[in-house]
């Protein structure tokens, strides 16, 4: 355990994060939303203060090498630091009056869930609405991952703190240098980012829309600024040029820049990635059949909406541009099936991941093999290469532990006397970091109707669905904090 | 400058780390995915779990931007012919293969570019030189030597009776009438620079920096004796303890070499039919009896198990034998053997990283020195015509604040230990020392830009 260091790049966190904040209170100037203005001012001057005194305290401790325990408690003691900070501005303004709700809404922000306790969003002022979608795009490609790019000499520490952080099994390196990886993949981030804010902007969009749907789009977020999602727009063309960036946004970051950059030849070999397309395909085929003629006449409007939902619930990202829980149930069900997928590893999305899923199900046929050659031996592979036995063993670990807690998340939710389906989507879609559920958390509803208690299980279950279950689950072990 | 090393054994891991610190880009092949792991998890550079000598894997691992390519897997044959492939498909400049093989490595091949290697590194012949010059200059301490000047730098354990102990450097320097400085001290486990009010303690490892006759003079005056060494035993009579054999027999020494393997023995006896060899387990307790073994001047101990070795050491000084030089790979065990009193202490694995780094650094860079398992190195340099410190007094060129410029040699042996007016010329040679993060800072500010 190293306390010092800990507590020193925490600090520098929260500066960043403070420096950020100086983007929405610059709308509040251009917008003359004073008290928002003042709260993030009041919000910025305080982790300023505190993380100034820290680090001018700590200055001349030397700094030694991060252990991998360490970078567990960082990583998870940053996103907790980031998101008790970042909910103040919306308490202290009174945008949103409790605390709880606020925190809520400020992790579902960071995690890229989406799932709101706001009834109306359209009354909330443009400032609070930018840092709402502002944390999203935070906490896509990571803050800690933007940590290790900025700060210089994080060496080997900045690899296991991007590996608590980042979706997936490990991180798939582009360089030599992990500040290297981390800035190519911040890089890649951007571009996406301005991409689709440019291809908005064309599609009619103004500029603040097309920002913070860019914003939740690439994070694979979900909130939007309008009450109906992207549902309000009513367009095609803005559905589709979503449809394509959350769908970008759920492939691995890595893999993009290896296409970019032509490093690669063919992304044809990745498994991961036909499987992610596969699934994308084969569920708006299904939805499309499921609601043309019922829910909507013509079949463009049906596979546009079809592929606009599957998209959305396949990578975790929330958006939604129908009440699909008026749509017929078959419908409904391939999408709370692709709930349980989640994008691809090293993506933004969330969720168990394509990868898990595709090396499960593999085991599972090797085992019928094994079965009928009982002398037979077979290998596991996925893009070409073999599958090591620990790996998944791994997965299968991880795969169990993220059914358990969410069995258990959605007693606690059951608990506060909500019926089955609105408890166990409730937990399926925060801790699948997704947004929407069903029932009384579906599209057209809210998180607000839930108990504070709830609330912050549920932020916790954000939290621990974002960092992939371990890094915040390690950390509350007693075995963690043993000297042994 | 982007490095792509073949395997990561225990130089290949050592030689990535001392890179890495230094700011370069890394990438290293191993095909055992346990280590591979492990160096991943261990140090921050790439790495590829692939067999070596794949085409696919070394377009994988960026070969056509590499700068230098260093092939030091287990076998010698990879080594050359991974080279080679390398070399036909890529254009990396700089080829270095590590070669055990004496057979191979004393061909005249490798002089004609024989699979476009460079340079070829022999642990076993670096490791034994290393041996040799340590005992041709008394083997009571580790000795870094530098080109062209007397200069050197050795260090010394200090034990609680020992004139160093307890006193500040400022101290110190009034007791002794000789020119020196202490350039660094490694106390429990890490690297200072020390200042003037720096008190040595117990168990600190301080390293001097004078010329030879004032080293020796220094080590009398402290109350460490020189020895002739003219009687030596070489316990372990493998690759490394024959190559020492041959070296010391032609100096007129009384070696004893001692084996437990017949074969060994045979062969051995049969190269050096002057020296004593017997066959026996250096283990054995009647053995030192039986042979007199107490009354030698030294005790080399260079069998493949670093266990032994300092057991051996330590055991062997105990009954009575006046030096000792052990050969240890294991970093932790560096430490202990030196706290235990073994006089001198050689590392193959460091002899070989040297070796290594100073051939990736030659032009300017005479001489690389690690010191403490690269926790620093001293480094031999000469100032070109375009260097930005030509003219220029030391106290105002900007260098890293972890490291010092000990000495400038000018001309023919005129060496001094500058203070901070001493204004420098073209053709000077500093020694310097620095911390491992700062080398790269280091070059750059004494260097010209062409690094």
């Amino acid at each position: 355990m190293n306390p010092f260091l800990i507590t020193k790049i925490l600090a520098f966190l929260m500066l960043i994060i403070a420096g950020f904040m100086l983007l929405p209170a610059g709308i509040a100037l251009y917008n003359s939303e004073m008290s928002s203005l003042f709260s993030f001012l009041a919000v910025i001057l305080f982790i300023a203060g505190i993380c100034g005194a820290l680090l001018y305290g700590l200055r001349k401790r030397r700094a030694e090498a991060l252990s991998t325990r360490d970078g567990f408690l960082l990583v998870t003691a940053s996103w907790i630091g980031a998101s008790l900070a970042g909910a103040l501005p919306f308490f202290i303004s009174g945008a949103i009056p409790s605390y709880a709700d606020a925190f809520f809404e400020t992790i579902s922000g960071f995690s890229t869930t989406g799932a709101t306790i706001l009834t109306d969003v359209e009354i909330l002022p443009r400032s609070m609405l930018f840092w709402r979608s502002l944390t999203h795009w935070l906490g896509g490609m990571g803050i800690v991952v933007l940590a290790v790019a900025v700060l210089p000499m994080m060496g080997i520490g900045g690899l296991q703190l991007i590996n608590a952080e980042s979706p997936g099994p490990a991180v798939d390196r582009i360089t030599p240098r992990i500040a290297d990886t981390a800035k190519l993949l911040w890089i890649v981030y951007l571009g996406f980012t301005v991409a689709q804010t440019s291809l908005l902007l064309i599609a009619g969009m103004d500029l603040f829309d097309a920002l913070t749907h860019s914003f939740g789009t690439v994070a694979t977020g979900g909130f939007s600024t309008m009450n109906a999602s992207v549902g309000h727009y009513n367009s095609a063309a803005i559905s589709i040029i979503i449809t394509v960036f959350m769908l970008l946004a759920g492939i691995s970051f890595s893999l993009h820049f290896r296409v970019l950059t032509g490093r690669l030849d063919s992304p044809r070999m990745n498994t991961e990635l036909k499987a992610y397309i596969g699934i994308f395909l084969a569920a708006t085929l299904a939805i499309t059949i499921g609601i043309h003629g019922d829910a909507y006449d013509s079949l463009f409007d049906s596979a546009v909406h079809a592929a606009f939902q599957a998209a959305s619930f396949l990578t975790t990202t929330g958006f939604t541009t129908a009440d699909f829980e008026k749509w017929p149930l078959f419908g409904q069900g391939v999408l709370f099936l692709l709930m349980f997928v989640g994008g691809c590893s090293g993506s933004t999305a969330g969720g168990v991941k394509v990868f898990r899923i595709v090396i499960l199900l593999k085991q599972a046929f090797i085992e019928m093999l094994y079965l009928i050659h009982p002398r037979g031996i077979f290998t596991l592979k996925v893009s070409g290469r073999i599958v090591r036995k620990d790996l998944v063993y791994s997965v299968a670990g991880f795969f169990f532990l993220y059914i358990f807690i969410l069995l258990c998340t959605s007693l606690v939710v059951a608990s506060s006397g909500h019926d089955l389906t609105t408890s166990f989507t409730a937990a399926l879609t925060t801790l699948g970091n997704i947004g929407p559920g069903f029932g009384d958390v579906g599209p057209s509803r809210n998180f607000s109707i839930l108990p504070d208690y709830v609330k912050w299980f549920l932020s916790f279950a954000m939290l621990v669905g974002r960092l992939e279950l371990y890094t915040v689950l390690i950390v509350l072990t007693p075995e963690f904090w043993s000297r042994r | 400058m982007n490095v792509l090393i073949l395997g990561a054994g225990v130089v290949g891991f050592q030689l990535a780390q001392q890179l890495v610190n230094e700011g370069k880009n890394v990438t290293i092949i191993e095909k055992d995915p346990e280590r591979a792991k492990y160096v991943s998890s261990h140090l921050d550079c790439m790495v590829i779990n692939e067999n070596g000598t794949h085409l696919s894997t070394f377009q994988e691992a960026g070969a056509s931007e590499a700068d230098s390519f260093i092939s030091v897997a287990d076998i010698d044959e990879v080594n050359m012919i991974a080279c080679g492939i390398v070399s036909s498909e890529f254009r990396v400049p700089i080829k270095i293969a590590r070669v055990r093989n004496a057979d191979y490595s004393r061909a005249r091949i490798f002089e004609k570019g024989f699979l476009g290697i460079d340079y070829v590194v022999n642990p076993e012949v670096e490791t034994a030189r290393h041996i040799a010059n340590t005992v041709a200059l008394g083997a009571d301490s580790d000795v870094m030597l530098f080109e062209n000047t007397e200069i050197q730098m050795r260090n010394l354990v200090v034990d609680q009776s020992s004139f160093f102990a307890n006193r500040s450097l400022k101290q110190i320097r009034k007791t002794i009438n000789e020119k020196f400085l202490v350039p660094c001290v490694i106390r429990e486990d890490s690297f200072v620079i020390p200042s003037g009010d720096f008190v040595v303690r117990e168990n600190d490892n301080i390293y001097l920096l004078a010329t030879r006759k004032d080293l020796t003079r220094i080590f009398m005056e402290t109350g460490r004796k020189s020895e002739r060494l003219d009687r030596i035993i070489i316990a372990g009579g493998g690759r490394i303890g024959s190559l020492v054999c041959q070296y010391l027999i032609r100096t007129g020494r009384k070696i004893t070499i001692i084996d437990s393997v017949y074969e060994n023995c045979k062969s051995l006896s049969e190269r050096f039919p002057d020296a004593l060899v017997l066959h026996a387990d250096v283990s054995d307790e009647d053995l030192f009896e039986e042979e007199r073994l107490d009354s030698y001047d030294l005790i080399i101990t260079t069998t493949n198990n670093e266990e032994l070795n300092i057991l051996t050491a330590v055991y062997a000084k105990s009954l009575g034998v006046k030096r000792a030089l052990a050969l240890v790979t294991k970093s932790n065990y560096v430490s202990i053997a030196s706290r235990l009193k073994i006089d001198s202490i050689v590392s193959p694995k460091v002899s070989t990283v040297d070796a290594i780094l100073k051939f990736l650094r030659r032009g300017n860079i005479r001489s690389v020195h690690s010191i403490f398992n690269g926790m620093a190195e001293v480094l031999e340099f000469k100032i070109s015509g375009d260097s930005p410190v030509i003219g220029r007094k030391i106290m105002d060129i900007s260098m890293p604040s972890e490291s010092l410029i000990l000495s400038v040699i000018r001309g023919q042996e005129q060496e001094t230990i500058p203070d901070g007016n001493f204004v420098l010329e073209e053709g000077d040679t500093l020694i310097s020392i620095v911390d491992k993060k700062f080398i790269a800072d280091l070059e750059k500010s004494l260097m010209a830009g062409r690094l």
